[in-house]
């Protein structure tokens, strides 16, 4: 007899999980910036090499090589074929004037260089030494950043450039006694009737120019910086701060036109004494005028986060950014907190900002947490939407957030590995990378890049942060990385032994990678590819705690065939793993000879014969007993042995699937036709199909007994049948539950529980000015939700209303809440989307039919199946989209071979944090 | 009264003609045309086919979407590619409210949709007209005036169709789609099977004026100038809407004008060359008709109907030929090239519903043409034409389609009894 099942090493290829090197450089790399309209990264040397053309070298989004910018002759200052004093330099900042770097070499630390690589040859204007705030030259450079350095699409030509720079005192520090912020406008200037380009630095405490005014040619002092220490009114309460870092960060917000400085600061010693370590300033005319980002009374001792109130009490923030969600209001973002703890370089939080012009002395501090924002309409009909804004300063202590309020809190309850090496936002996501640290890594995590993303409630205030979640199929160290979210890529600088010389960019497999490889032999187009991929991360219950097996799996799953893969294991730190070599290939369906490790298990045969084409999968587990269960056509299989038993749940699924049954066989449990998807919520199996929810109770007793529990929760009339109606997706949150179907949007009615009850009503959400018909409520066809890990948090929901028939889409946003763990009236509610007032409907319009929406906060992605002569597509909305704006400019994510047909639903491998996204095609990772 | 004024009025009511997208002749035709003798001639033909073929466009332009790039680009052939390669059962039910059982139903198909050819059929099967039967009555008046009536009579035949889905199903949407041909012909109230079809075509009444003019030359001995008028009534039968390929007997419906002329050319004794060119002219008119309701959909799967105006493109058929006279026994061998075309048609739909843009797409509105040879043979059964009273002649012919758009090509036989007295 031909045995049926075999253990075979089919492949034997090494796991490679870097990303597309664009570049090793033969000398460490210090600073970098991504000009975003173009995806233009700019890196700088932190080592001097003579000759080095590329002490600043710049690359695109599809360039091979970087590009050098510093060569050794240019036109320096307007003076053509001068020696280059950034060629061959060690670059100590780098920042972008809109598309332009401006930098500071190690050997001229307080002069500014502006490298225009548009002209031929390259220009460079240098500035005169820049001084502090006593008229001294300075001896360094703290921070450097330009009103210009985030812009999201190119400037206007004409539009104010300046750069701004934190400027030590004498001895290298921060805290006065000559330091300050310095400002230098890059702009045309007359002198000798010569217009030229070139730095100005100005006075700025008074914008005097450094230049003689045109008109009275009176000579100007100008270059002077704005006195800023531990004396400066903004930053102490009641006296002066003791300390105040010289690790300074800056950012400007060109849309709100405010200064940012983060410091980290320690109050003095009086009994009221406190101090802020965020300033806002202004910069009008050339003055920097500085406001405290709170006002005195705000601060009590209670860790409100960018300042403290307390004697010697200490505020560290390392880092600050700031944000506009898609529902327009903006938000402080900041590293750090209250204290001194090294752990605090892993904290992130989030703060509400008045976005008031009209109130100069309030705009860009500090929003009253309590406060509703304000929404803006246009005046006249049909009074547009125009904006939305907090509207009112904090003024007492409980109008700001602590560091113990959730909805300042980024990353939700999930701690980073090591502290932030680096943070930048992306639309409404928050991205940060950081290094290992021993004693800051509670949870065993690689490092890596991760982000976080907000949930908001029904006035468009962020009411929590998604877990920190692992991008960029990153487990590496890294030192800085820069997010192009126009077209998804990551730009990766991994460190290596404290120093980064190489620079990676995010890139699409296409096909001919490993994991493609090994996959298209099961799962071969004919047969319809990858028809659903789903990733169980090693947090799912069943899984293992024990830190040592840690496991995290997905499943492929096609016509009649299963696959299990291994993405994560621990190895000394829990990160993504891939492995080719240890395949468990059963056609029988069972895993009779497993021998109890195997990185990869492959089924087909048996039972899942009868399933035919099989599109979800799930695991599930009561506690006692855990089962892999996958679904499809033919209806529901789980994965158990003769006694019912999947694996043990108690000690819990291992790494190379240890403790799997290896008496388990595929075993059908319903033969419910074309089921669509299975959710587990509290140890009970949701199962959707076409035609009705159902949810199934299991235990291992159950199952040899064949006595499961199965209730019909929803089920289509005979005249929905008639109708040719059907459901297409679920979402559960506790007792609600969420049914997307062909004829709008149900929810359970309140009061129900679809964990527990065996009759729920369900009602019909009204989605206003929905596509499909203009009768009735059009079809809803994904659910896509965003969840926090506090389950008594607001949910999310990226609703997609589309049609198939009249090819059409919209995105939808929801609001799940449950009222003391119950369903309510209010607990699906839309986002406070407008176009118009007093119409809350869609968030844009897509346009034409998409099958998949996926969010992360920063993109939008939208799929869909081949169609007509197109193949299929995958195409991201603009990063900076918000409520109401069009969605017409789109690009491609991933192209996808001509002869392609489907395309799934985009996916994040939770191990590594590449995206995955299957298809007909098999798949493709961006790496 | 005699019987050649009674065969004149039972043509002259039950007669018709027109274009349907076929070269099958017709009775007006020019090739078909006898020699004017007597004062009045009578005509009875029978034309049948033995091979019937379609010739698709090729060419992709505007909102033609290629939907089949996977499969053959060859301009000729089976029945059921005339339109497309492929018909689309899926994209049969868009286009409508997603409330409809239509709409419900092709929203089913919400993860792949039309992905890898979902929804598309391959429809087999075979055309038959074992009868076109062309009768005209000719009577001939002086100055060379000619008033005509013609009318066929047509029988044909669709038979072993069957539709097969394209997709093997390996997924859970091309297994719902294996019978969607079944919900489409339910829905949508077609008929997709074969059919039987007997009927008569358009009458057509027309004036002919001819003037000969002899020639003093060496080479070229005579001219013969045809100037024709003639009016569509529309006595045919209609395409059948819900059924395949049921193509009109005629103009489906609208009265027309036909102007034609030509110009016949005479070598010596036994040669004639000569072209004729005539234009048809189908004025517009409003009835429920099938429409194409979405980008994907494919002519032979129309789900929707609805009210709609048609504007007929401009009908045109030119016959060039050579001809030797009379080289034996009173017979005569005629090569005749004929082309048919017709300009694109429009509709509208006078409602914002359905796209006009969208609707003007459709394959079956654009034009087509038929390029045909035409091997006839004539033989007159009379000699001499003092002594006789009756001239009776023969007719017979083998038409070969050669080339085409859009347009369904007959191989035909057929044989014409005329008899003038």
């Amino acid at each position: 007899m031909i045995p049926k099942i075999s253990l075979l090493s089919v492949f034997c290829i090494a796991s490679s999980l870097s990303a597309h090197l664009v570049q090793k450089f033969p000398f460490p790399l210090g600073t970098h910036a991504l000009y975003r309209p173009f995806g233009q990264l700019y890196v700088g040397a932190a080592t001097s090499v003579p000759n080095n053309d590329l002490a600043v070298a710049v690359a695109g989004r599809t360039d091979t090589v970087f590009r050098g910018i510093t060569p050794v002759k240019v036109t320096l200052n307007e003076q053509p074929d001068k020696p280059n004093p950034l060629n061959g330099a060690v670059i100590d900042h780098l920042a972008l004037l809109d598309r332009r770097p401006v930098v500071i070499p190690h050997t001229l630390p307080s002069s500014l260089f502006l490298i225009d690589d548009r002209r031929n040859p390259i220009a460079v204007f240098q500035s005169v030494p820049i001084n502090n705030a006593l008229g001294q030259t300075a001896q360094s450079i703290l921070f450097l950043t330009t009103t210009a350095s985030e812009v999201a699409t190119s400037l206007e030509p004409g539009a104010s450039l300046a750069a701004i720079a934190a400027v030590p005192n004498a001895n290298g520090g921060f805290d006065g006694n000559g330091s300050g912020i310095a400002l230098a406008a890059f702009r045309q200037v007359v002198q000798d009737k010569q217009k030229f380009f070139a730095w100005d630095v100005v006075d700025a405490t008074t914008g005097a120019s450094s230049f003689p005014d045109v008109v009275t040619a009176q000579a100007s002092i100008g270059n002077k910086a704005a006195p800023f220490g531990k004396d400066t009114p903004q930053v102490f309460i009641s006296v002066p701060a003791s300390v105040l870092s010289s690790a300074v960060d800056l950012h400007f917000d060109r849309e709100l036109g405010r200064l940012y400085i983060a410091t980290q600061v320690t109050a003095g010693g009086a009994a009221k004494a406190g101090a802020r370590a965020i300033i806002v300033a202004s910069l009008a005319n050339g003055h920097v005028l500085y406001q405290a980002i709170a006002p005195d009374a705000v601060f009590d001792g209670s860790n409100q986060i960018v300042g403290q109130l307390g004697a010697n009490s200490s505020t560290s923030i390392f880092k600050v950014r700031t944000m506009q969600t898609r529902t327009y209001v903006r938000y402080l973002i900041v590293v750090g907190g209250n204290g001194n703890d090294p752990a605090l370089a892993q904290k992130v939080f989030a703060l509400p900002l008045v976005d008031n012009i009209a109130s100069p002395t309030s705009h860009g501090t500090l929003a009253n947490v309590q406060a509703s924002p304000v929404t803006l309409f246009g005046e006249s009909k049909p009074h547009r939407f125009r904006a939305r804004v907090f509207a009112v300063p904090a003024q007492a202590p409980q109008d700001v957030f602590t560091m113990s309020s959730l909805p300042a809190t980024v990353g939700g309850q999930a701690t980073l590995p090591g502290p932030i090496t680096d943070i930048q936002i992306a639309g409404e996501a928050v991205f940060v990378s950081c290094t290992p640290s021993a004693t800051l890594n509670e949870d065993q995590l690689a490092p890596g890049i991760f982000f976080s993303q907000p949930v908001f409630d029904q006035l468009g205030r962020i009411s929590g942060w998604t877990d920190w979640q692992r991008v960029a199929d990153s487990s590496h160290a890294i030192a800085g990385f820069a997010y192009d979210a126009l077209v998804g890529i990551f730009w990766k600088l991994p460190e290596n032994e404290g120093t980064s010389t190489e620079v990676f960019r995010s890139q699409w497999t296409d096909g001919s990678d490993e994991l493609s490889q090994f996959i298209a032999p099961f799962f071969n187009k004919q047969n319809g590819g990858v028809q659903g991929l789903t990733d169980f991360p090693f947090t799912t219950d069943g899984f293992t705690t024990t830190i040592a097996h840690r496991i995290s799996v997905q499943s492929y799953v096609g016509l009649k065939k299963v696959l299990l893969r291994q993405t994560g294991k621990q190895q000394g730190l829990f990160g993504p793993f891939e492995s080719f070599n240890n395949v468990f290939v059963s056609t029988d369906g069972s895993l009779n000879s497993f021998s109890g490790t195997a990185s990869n298990l492959v089924f087909s045969g048996g039972e899942l014969d009868n399933l035919g084409p099989i599109s979800s999968s799930a695991v599930l587990t009561d506690g006692i007993t855990g089962w892999f269960v996958v679904a499809g056509v033919g209806g529901i299989a789980i994965l158990s042995d003769a006694q019912g038993i999947g694996w043990d749940a108690q000690s819990g699924l291992g790494s190379g699937f240890a403790g799997l049954s290896s008496q388990a066989s595929w075993k059908r449990i319903s033969k419910t036709p074309f089921v669509r998807k299975l959710i587990v919520q509290d140890g009970q199996l949701f199962a959707l199909s076409q035609k009705k929810l159902e949810r199934i109770t299991i235990s291992a007793e159950s199952l040899v007994n064949g006595t499961l529990s199965k209730t019909v929760l929803a089920e289509l009339t005979a005249a929905q049948k008639k109708s040719e109606a059907s459901y297409s997706d679920v979402y559960l949150k506790g007792p609600l539950a969420l049914l997307a179907t062909s004829f709008g949007l149900l929810r359970s009615g309140t009061g129900a529980d679809v964990r527990v009850d065996t009759q729920v009503p369900w009602i019909e959400v009204p989605l206003k000015e929905s596509v499909g018909s203009l009768t009735s409520a059009g079809p809803v066809t994904r659910l896509f939700g965003i969840t926090t890990s506090d389950p008594t948090a607001h949910d999310n929901i990226y609703l997609l209303n589309a049609y198939t028939g009249l090819n059409q889409a919209l995105i939808y946003r929801l609001i799940i809440t449950l009222t003391n763990g119950q369903t309510t009236d209010s607990s699906v509610l839309l986002f406070p989307d407008f176009l118009v007032r007093d119409t809350n409907s869609f968030f844009t319009d897509v346009g034409e039919y998409r099958n998949y929406v996926v969010t992360d906060g920063s993109l939008i992605a939208l799929s869909r199946s081949s169609f007509g002569s197109s193949p299929p597509l995958l195409q991201l909305l603009s990063p900076t989209l918000k409520s109401g704006e069009s969605a017409r400019m789109r690009v491609p994510f991933v192209i996808l071979p001509e002869n392609a047909g489907t395309i799934g639903l985009l996916l994040r491998n939770s191990a590594s944090g590449a995206w995955t996204v299957p298809g007909d095609f098999g798949v493709r990772v961006q790496r | 009264m005699n019987l050649r004024y009674l065969i004149g009025f039972v043509v002259s009511v039950s007669a018709c003609s027109a274009m349907p997208r076929i070269n099958l002749f017709r009775p007006s035709d020019r090739p078909l045309m006898p020699e004017p003798i007597g004062s009045s001639q009578l005509s009875i033909g029978y034309e049948g086919a033995f091979h019937i073929r379609a010739f698709r466009d090729t060419e992709e332009y505007g909102m033609q979407i290629d939907l089949d790039r996977i499969c053959s680009h060859d301009k000729k052939t089976c029945l059921f590619g005339l339109f497309q390669n492929t018909q689309n059962a899926l994209a049969a039910l868009k286009g409508t409210d997603s409330d409809t059982a239509s709409g419900s139903l092709a929203q089913q198909f919400n993860i792949d949709d039309e992905a890898r050819r979902n929804g598309r059929f391959r429809p087999t099967g075979s055309l038959h007209i074992p009868l076109n039967l062309l009768i005209a009555q000719r009577f001939y008046f002086n100055h060379g005036l000619t008033l005509g009536f013609y009318v066929p009579v047509i029988h044909a035949e669709l038979k072993d169709v069957v539709w097969q889905a394209i997709e093997q199903p390996a997924t859970s949407e091309q297994i719902l789609g294996q019978d969607l041909v079944k919900e489409v012909e339910r829905i949508g109230g077609l008929n997709l099977g074969g059919w039987k079809r007997t009927g008569v075509g358009d009458l057509v009444v027309q004036v002919d004026w001819m003037r000969d003019f002899p020639q003093c030359r060496s080479l070229l001995t005579h001219v013969r100038t045809i100037a024709r008028l003639g009016c569509i009534v529309p006595t045919g039968k209609r395409m059948d809407e819900d059924r395949l390929l049921a193509f009109p007997f005629g103009s489906d419906g609208a009265w027309g004008l036909q102007f034609a002329g030509g110009i016949d050319l005479n070598f010596g004794y036994t040669l004639r060359g000569g072209v004729d060119v005539q234009f048809e002219y189908l004025f517009g008119n409003t009835r429920c008709r099938r429409v194409k309701t979405a980008p994907g959909q494919t002519d032979l799967l129309l789900a929707q109907n609805a009210p709609i105006y048609r504007e007929f493109g401009l009908g045109q058929q030119y016959n060039i030929y050579l001809e030797s006279c009379n080289f034996w026994c009173n017979t005569s061998l005629k090569l005749n090239y004929q082309l048919l075309k017709q300009n694109d048609d429009r509709i509208d739909l006078g409602s914002d519903r359905i796209d006009s843009r969208l609707a003007n797409s459709a394959e079956n509105l654009y034009d087509w043409t038929a390029h045909s040879l035409i091997f006839m043979v004539k033989h007159d059964l009379w000699k001499d034409y003092e002594c006789s009273r009756v001239y009776p002649s023969l007719l017979g012919w083998i038409k070969w389609g050669f080339n085409g758009k859009r347009a369904l090509l007959a191989n035909t036989v057929g044989i014409q009894f005329n008899v003038a007295f």
